[in-house]
């Protein structure tokens, strides 16, 4: 292979990766388009924990899901009742993640297991985690896709945590009336910013 | 009047309380999306509350004889892992009773398998209470679940397709909108508001009338 061939295939290997992001963060953003992992994510901001941690914990967990199942998913899909069994051997992925980041939390960050035990058990099962394998899973990406994949998802959801918690503190405001203060309205504001949202799909206007 | 009664039934209002007043959907968003993207017809509405109900019931269920020495994050495994072998038999029924609904709610069947009555409230809730004060709640929560799912298909189906139960409707407007996660957050939050509103009225003292 010649030195622009190489060139040419890493570049698009990086666009199409690029693209690949970019669509899972904006456009099929996990909590705006898909709505998974939001009572979670009000969790933390209620409770007032380290909203970043969070986060950053659910990313990791869902990057090594996604690349754990990426081993094994070819073999899963030839299977006959392969969507009947997707759920076991997923939650089974998902545990296995689950047992290794909180060991290796307990090996070398000892000083830290406090804080970030309950972002673990927090993000581990979590929907957002759960949806990134199911969304991949019926398609036979290969292990590059998948990294990228649950990458974005965990950036995609930190996004748009990171929006709903700008606004958290008002949406508890009293001047807000109280039948719609707290949770109803925040519906109604992630509501509209998945409006938002769902414009990167793109539609012309009638003339 | 309605206040006065529930007041003083309220002990046993209160057993029933995952109906309605604190309802896991409504309350505090658990297991919200499948309500949100999927619930657009009566048919995926049937169909999601019916595998909610035997996945969440059955597992919370079964899980509740797993030892209390076993750690925390094995609970965990436990119980997801025990949610997938209910999901087989249930997606099965959902199939035979709803041909074609399996296909259409896509990935938020095999996502109630970890919905977060099952992953968390089983710890702190359901399995804190003695058996059968357990069995009524999880009825109570698949009720509930039932009661939200089918308000919001039933609005996005008639509003947002113009149908009912995949039969056209004489409704010269519709607003296509509402069948998108977008209108499910709408219609969702407005539930959560009128629920709100009704734990407040039920919940507050009776003011005394003005005399004329």
């Amino acid at each position: 292979m010649t030195p622009a061939q190489i060139t040419g295939q890493f570049t698009e290997a990086v666009t199409q990766a690029v693209a690949l992001a970019a669509t899972v963060i904006f456009v099929r953003n996990i909590i705006f388009t898909r709505a998974m992992g939001i009572s979670a994510s009000l969790f933390v901001l209620r409770k007032e924990h380290d909203h970043r941690l969070f986060c950053g914990v659910l990313t990791l967990i869902s990057t090594l899901s996604c690349c754990l199942v990426a081993l094994f998913n070819r073999s899963l899909s030839r299977l006959s009742g392969a969507y009947y069994l997707r759920p076991l051997v997923y939650s089974l992925a998902v545990g296995v993640v689950y047992v290794v980041v909180l060991l290796a939390v307990t090996r070398f960050l000892p000083r830290h297991i406090d804080r970030l035990r309950p972002m673990i058990h927090l993000a581990a099962f979590n929907g957002a985690v759960m949806g990134a394998l199911l969304l991949t899973g019926s398609r036979n990406y290969n292990f590059f896709t998948y990294l990228v994949y649950g990458l974005s998802t965990g950036i995609g959801y930190t996004m748009a945590s990171y929006l709903i918690s700008l606004s958290f503190e008002q949406l508890q405001s009293e001047k807000i009336p109280p039948a719609f203060r707290g949770f109803p309205i925040t519906l109604l504001y992630i509501g509209v910013l998945s409006l938002a949202f769902y414009g990167l799909i793109g539609h012309g206007l009638s003339t | 009047m309605i206040r006065k009664f529930y007041q003083t039934h309220r002990k046993t209002f209160e057993r029933f309380n995952y109906l309605l007043l604190e309802n896991p959907v409504l309350e505090r968003g658990l297991t919200i999306a499948p309500v949100i993207v999927a619930a657009t017809t009566v048919k995926n509405g049937l169909a999601l509350s019916i595998a909610f109900a035997i996945i969440t019931v059955c597992t919370i269920t079964a899980t509740y004889f797993i030892p209390k020495q076993v750690p925390y994050t094995l609970s965990v495994i436990a119980n997801a892992l025990v949610a997938s072998v209910f999901f087989i038999p249930a997606t099965m029924l959902v199939d035979r009773l709803f041909p074609g609904a399996v296909f259409q709610l896509g990935i938020y069947l095999p996502l109630l398998v970890t919905n977060s009555l099952i992953i968390q409230k089983s710890f702190s809730r359901f399995h804190q209470a003695p058996f059968g004060q357990m069995l009524v709640q999880l009825l109570s929560a698949a009720g509930g679940f039932f009661l939200v799912t089918m308000a919001v298909s039933v609005l996005r189906e008639v509003l947002g397709a113009g149908t009912l139960f995949d039969k056209p409707l004489d409704i010269t407007f519709t607003i296509p909108a509402l069948t998108l996660p977008f209108g499910g957050f709408l219609v969702t939050g407005l539930l959560a508001a009128a629920v709100q509103a009704l734990r407040l009225y039920l919940g507050s003292a009776e003011r005394p009338r003005k005399k004329r």
